[in-house]
């Protein structure tokens, strides 16, 4: 792109992406069908699976599995994460979401090594949750790993967990086209080749996996005829706007007991079981609510297979089930349950449409709708969505149905909520992506990382005279007066000191002075500067008033260039 | 002439064997009669007769356990893979001696290789698949022709009879298909109740135009004779009933893939008697005569080696691989039965199966077609 680039590096650098590429891309692809093979087996070995439920002739053996491995499952989850992650929580996409938004690290390897056993554990012993988000992880944490070696491509890291992210959806869905814009959508958040590139080869590449080495059936396969009535459209997009609500409920379910769960004054480790018992106590009545729920799928998408009682029991206890396992601290994602509760509420929806007599289409397009309608501001990607139904039903009168319902869900959600469940979750741990990632970049960098050690540290029982040597010698037009205890109490100016010696220094402090603390963001102190004319701002000890050191104007600005040099960069170079 | 040919071999064998004198060289293989009873004569027991000297006869079978308990004991029984796993677990059959069975096998064709994947059991020996499918009437539909499994669920579309094989077998795999279930999911989704539910309620729909048949010969013959204008059964019988005249056609969409086993039931035997009943399973699974069968009736072997063996049909002369169940143009479709799901939910499958037939005894006709 730049002339400074040779023929040479250029060469070197498609060659060593696309080879990367295709690595990350069986590396991501080959985890997630382990995962999902793993998770199979599982949920056989421990009757959690109706095929491997049915086939045990003893009611008593029955019982007890089903209330008792949930149950234990949490407990092994409550022992990994507490134990043996630093991080003390599942990781998840919200991450990925974070290391490659604001260019800094994932957590530790092992972390996520266990997180993600965590979530093996959780999906195997029946808990409700989604097993697309650990995937998702897994593809990062491979891109991570590459983004190490030393292969001097710039932005490696972005592109390499970009790399695992899409394989791991293509695989996940046999939805390679997907798996493209998932990447770009959720994770990347802008379009530049460079990334485009070796990002479509690794989703390729966990296609080809997935389909023709190992054949994986998939997801769902339905039959639809086209849509009958013009005016189902509109249908479509109230059914959208009415799934928007949902979500949101949805969501914040999940925060008000992940909330409640932090309250409980009851050792994290204990917690998940908890909610395991829950889920096994409540899966005697309704066997649905075990696992993902991939039984439950498929029946929503033929007529008359669940009363409509049954469709409202099933979406309130996959709803309140979900959210207590994920509150609780059950490992997983929120991605299949999202779509479960979605066809569910689409069936439901088709029931009522018959119900008051609206000749339609079918319950297909309904529930189809529905459930990408719901799943899309979840996971904030509705594109990803549309191309997913797309992709799995070869099916274009579906794909247009769905699109116009997960459009209008994204609009209401996004006002209501925020783009994503990621987001929301990334915010309130101080990572704001909602106003821009070069925000949340310098939101993301403490203003002790930049050099505040070159200033001029005043006395308060200097004399004006020694004090204006002090600053001469400095080199500075200001400095900051402490006490004997170190403690800050203010700035004086060498303009200000000049022709005052009769003053006491602590007299001619200036008023109007920003201070920043030790917990300033790049960010804050931006904001804090605005309209400030001065050379350097004092960083102030909040606990204790001392003075740590003054921050010169232009190592912050400095600063902010650069982070904007290196998103620009990152986002519109070639390759 | 039949026999007549036993007399010459009990003739010859009498003057050849030493055993003869012990009055052992008499096997009795429990068989489902009919055309493929006569397909295993040609091919397999006659040269067995031949070979040995052994008398061979044959009991009749219709599936089941039942047979194991009753007082007339077969030496050999050719089983299906759900009925085998049962038996197996239940020890009601013998682990199968395999030094002794395989002990003639060419070293470069090793059996454990040569052998479809888990045709080896510890009670038996997976010889070949068959596949239980739908067959229609040709003159009963002289326009439209029935072709998906959802057809022969459609009575308005295609009116008539349906004949089925009275058990809860195939149907509710069937029923659920034809509700649009993936064929991948079949299983998964009968696991449930609801599945069983709504495949009950499929039957249900169709329940007042379903003829029972118990005998694996009645399902061509109810065809043949007008009585029904469908009927559910094996693809080696109506393909002979074809080559009979019987102006039937097959529909390959959603067929059942499943296996017959050669089992041998316990009971007290003698030494020589065990070493008889091996040299049978030994000859029978020879390649050259699973071949050899699959030329007369289009049920595929089990062995590769004996699949590249198969060729022209003896009387017609068209090529006998295009007519297996397993042939690619008919694996579409197809549904491979899971013979481990079928053991586990046999008492269940029976149980639902008889409250739906008693909720309304008005479809039942078994009667009516002895």
């Amino acid at each position: 792109m730049t002339s400074d680039v040779t023929f040479i590096r250029i060469s070197y650098r498609i060659i060593v992406l696309t080879l990367l590429a295709l690595t990350l891309g069986s590396i991501a692809s080959l985890a997630a069908i382990a995962f999902i093979e793993a998770v199979d087996w599982m949920n056989d070995v421990l009757l959690i699976s109706p095929r491997s439920r049915i086939q045990l002739n003893n009611p008593f053996l029955l019982t007890a599995a089903t209330v008792l491995v949930p149950a234990t499952g949490g407990l092994v989850v409550g022992f990994l994460i507490q134990k043996l992650t630093i991080e003390k929580r599942p990781l998840g996409p919200a991450d990925a979401i974070k290391a490659v938004q604001l260019r800094t690290s994932l957590p530790d390897a092992l972390s996520g090594f266990v997180s993600t056993l965590a979530s093996l554990v959780s999906l195997g012993s029946g808990a409700s949750v989604g097993q697309y988000g650990p995937m998702v992880y897994m593809g990062a944490i491979a891109g991570n790993f590459a983004s190490r070696l030393k292969l001097d491509i710039p932005n490696i890291q972005t592109k390499a967990i970009a790399c695992g992210v899409a394989a791991a959806i293509s695989t996940a869905f046999n939805a390679p086209i997907a798996g493209l814009v998932f990447a770009h959508e959720v994770i990347l958040r802008h379009y530049s080749l460079q990334a485009f590139a070796p990002t479509t080869v690794a989703s390729a590449t966990g296609y080809v996996f997935a389909n023709i080495i190992f054949d994986s059936p998939p997801l769902f396969l339905v039959h639809f005829d086209g849509v009958a009535f013009g005016y189902e459209f509109l249908l479509f997009a109230i059914l959208g706007l009415v799934c928007a609500f949902l979500a949101v409920i949805f969501m914040r379910l999940l925060a008000s007991t992940s909330a409640f769960s932090a309250k409980l004054s009851l050792p994290a480790i204990y917690k998940p079981a908890i909610a395991g018992l829950a889920v096994g106590i409540i899966a005697l009545q309704l066997p649905d609510v075990l696992g993902i729920g991939k039984e439950a799928l498929r029946f929503t998408t033929i007529e008359g297979a669940f009363s409509s009682g049954e469709l409202i029991l099933l979406l309130i206890a996959k709803m309140m089930l979900t959210a207590l396992c994920l509150g609780f601290g059950f490992a997983g994602g929120v991605f299949s349950p999202s779509l479960l509760i979605g066809i569910l509420f689409g069936a439901l929806c088709w029931t009522f449409l018959n119900f008051i007599g609206i000749p339609n289409s079918g319950v297909v397009v309904y529930a189809i709708c529905a459930m990408m309608a719901l799943t899309s501001p979840i996971i904030g990607a509705p594109l990803t969505t549309i191309l997913i139904v797309f992709e799995l039903t070869h099916n274009y009168d579906l794909t247009i149905a769905a699109m116009v319902s997960v459009v209008f869900a994204n609009l209401l959600a996004y006002r209501l909520h925020g783009r994503s469940i990621f987001d929301v979750v990334l915010a309130s741990k101080g990572v704001d992506l909602s106003s821009g990632r070069d925000r949340a970049m310098l939101e993301n960098i403490n203003i002790l990382t930049l050099d505040n050690t070159d200033f001029a540290n005043l006395k308060d029982t200097s004399s004006i005279e020694e004090s204006l040597i002090q600053l001469k010698q400095a080199g500075r037009s200001a400095g900051a007066i402490t006490n004997h205890n170190n403690e800050y109490l203010g700035v004086v100016r060498t303009i200000d000191l000049i022709g005052e010696e009769s003053q006491a220094i602590t007299n001619l402090i200036r008023k109007d002075m920003p201070v920043l603390d030790e917990k300033t963001s790049l960010w804050q102190a931006m904001s804090a500067l605005e309209g400030f004319t001065g050379e350097a701002v004092p960083i102030v000890d909040s606990s204790n008033g001392e003075l740590i050191g003054m921050v010169p104007e232009s190592e912050l600005i400095t600063a902010y260039q650069k982070i904007a040099k290196d998103i620009r960069n990152e986002e519109n170079e070639g390759i | 002439m039949k026999a007549f040919n036993h007399f010459l071999l009990f003739l010859l064998s009498s003057y050849f064997s030493t055993t003869l004198l012990y009055g052992q060289t008499e096997l009795t293989i429990a068989t489902w009669g009919g055309s493929y009873e006569n397909a295993q004569q040609t091919a397999l027991f006659q040269p067995f007769e031949v070979a040995t000297g052994t008398l061979v006869n044959t009991q009749k079978y219709s599936g089941d356990l039942a047979i194991l308990n009753s007082d007339l004991l077969p030496d050999i029984i050719d089983m299906t893979l759900g009925d085998a796993l049962i038996a197996c677990d239940k020890k009601l059959i013998h682990k199968l001696d395999y030094k002794q069975i395989l002990i003639n096998e060419k070293k470069h064709e090793n059996p454990k290789r040569d052998f479809v994947k888990d045709s080896i059991l510890p009670c038996g020996i997976a010889h070949l698949s068959y596949s239980t499918l739908i067959a229609y009437d040709e003159r009963q539909f002289t326009g439209e022709k029935p072709h998906t499994i959802s057809d022969f669920f459609d009575i308005k579309r295609f009116p008539g009879k349906r004949a089925l094989y009275k058990s809860p077998s195939d149907i509710l795999e069937w029923a659920l298909i034809a509700e649009g279930v993936p064929i991948d999911q079949v299983y998964d989704l009968l696991s449930t109740e609801r599945g069983m539910r709504i495949a009950f309620r499929r039957l249900d729909s169709i329940r007042e135009e379903i003829i029972w048949w118990d005998n694996p010969k009645q399902a061509a013959s109810l065809l043949s004779t007008g009585k029904a204008v469908m009927a559910s059964g094996y693809n080696g019988r109506f393909f002979s009933a074809q080559l009979d005249g019987a102006p039937i056609t097959m529909i390959w969409d959603a067929q059942i893939i499943d296996w017959n086993v050669w089992v041998i039931p316990k009971q007290k035997d003698s030494d020589s008697k065990t070493i008889l009943k091996n040299d049978f399973i030994r000859f029978v699974i020879k390649a050259e005569n699973m071949a050899k069968l699959a030329e007369i009736i289009p049920y595929g072997p089990s062995r590769k080696s004996a699949l590249r063996r198969i060729g022209l049909h003896a009387e017609q002369g068209f090529s006998m691989r295009d007519q297996l169940p397993t042939a690619t143009h008919h694996l579409d479709r197809a549904l491979f039965r899971d013979a481990n799901w079928y053991a586990n939910t046999q008492n269940l499958r029976k149980t639902r199966f008889w409250d739906w037939l008693n909720q309304n005894k008005m479809g039942d006709a078994s009667e009516d077609n002895q």
